[in-house]
């Protein structure tokens, strides 16, 4: 199966990284949707059918744990996986995320393989098909 | 292991690892002089302690961190802004990685979102004057770091 995956970050190199390291990683992906913000990423997950989210915490307009936040108030969307990709070391601030509903954490700098143990935790037996 | 160390080994990590650039500290006297452009990018951070990370570098250095970055071919095949946005997730990746090395994996830091900020070769000359300034040499490009902490 093939995931609609959506991409949120500020920087259009980190998604175009991200993108990338999907591929390497083999990842089966559908459509590939991109946000440079937490608001513009909710508008896409209105309108579009995604399966999976990779976001940033840091980001101007709206933020990673903000959107995360909306993204588990809405009951149409409470249970969309959300993978955060961050620079943050700190195990408090994983703590803190993982208890508002992330999937997964994914440290910077990350290889294809980190990115797929987090997609394949998150899906579970539909990342192996 | 001191700061300094601390922050060489972590900047020179972070550059192996994400943009495949290798290289050292080197004696800010013996650094090739930034004759072209430069790209000065800020990050940043609140917590515990306080203060920014500052990386000044030639623009032929931004360019090969993108075209790294991005695995293509040659710099003919980036955008304009390619090069600003990889010296910024440089600096994004450094911070938070040398924040975990100084203060551990307990405190939680707010990091601002990267910035760049004028950079001319006054500025240049201005950082290599500055003893806090780290310098470095990755394949013959001179790239400046300074970590201030204000707390």
């Amino acid at each position: 199966m093939a995931f609609n995956i959506l991409i949120v970050d500020d920087s259009s190199i980190v998604r175009s990284v991200i993108i990338k390291t999907l591929t390497l990683a083999k990842i089966p992906f559908g459509e590939i949707y991109q946000a440079e913000n937490g608001a513009v990423a909710l508008e896409i997950i209105d309108k579009e059918w995604i399966d999976l989210v990779f976001a940033d915490i840091n980001m101007p307009v709206m933020g990673g744990i903000e959107m995360l936040e909306k993204i588990r108030e809405n009951p149409e969307s409470k249970s969309l996986p959300v993978i955060i990709v961050s620079t943050e070391g700190s195990t408090t601030r994983i703590e803190q995320l993982k208890a508002k509903g992330v999937s997964a954490y994914i440290r910077k700098p990350f290889t294809p393989e980190d990115l797929r143990d987090a997609v394949l935790t998150t899906m579970g037996e539909i990342g192996n098909e | 292991m001191n700061k300094q160390e601390t922050i060489s080994k972590v900047f020179c990590e972070i550059m192996e690892n994400t943009v495949f650039m290798f290289g050292d500290e080197e004696d800010k006297a013996d650094l090739a002089e930034a004759t072209g452009e430069t790209i000065k990018t800020e990050i940043g951070f609140n917590g515990p302690i306080k203060g920014s990370l500052t990386i000044i570098a030639p623009i032929s250095a931004c360019q090969e961190m993108a075209v790294n970055l991005l695995g293509v071919a040659t710099e003919d095949e980036l955008t304009s802004e390619q090069p600003i946005d990889a010296v910024k997730e440089v600096a994004n990746i450094v911070i938070g990685n040398i924040l975990t090395e100084i203060a551990g994996t307990e405190p939680v830091f707010d990091l601002t979102i990267p910035e760049v900020v004028a950079s001319n070769k006054e500025e240049w000359d201005k950082m290599i004057d500055d003893d806090n300034v780290i310098g470095f040499d990755f394949d013959d490009e001179a790239i400046l770091l300074d970590l201030k902490i204000i707390d």
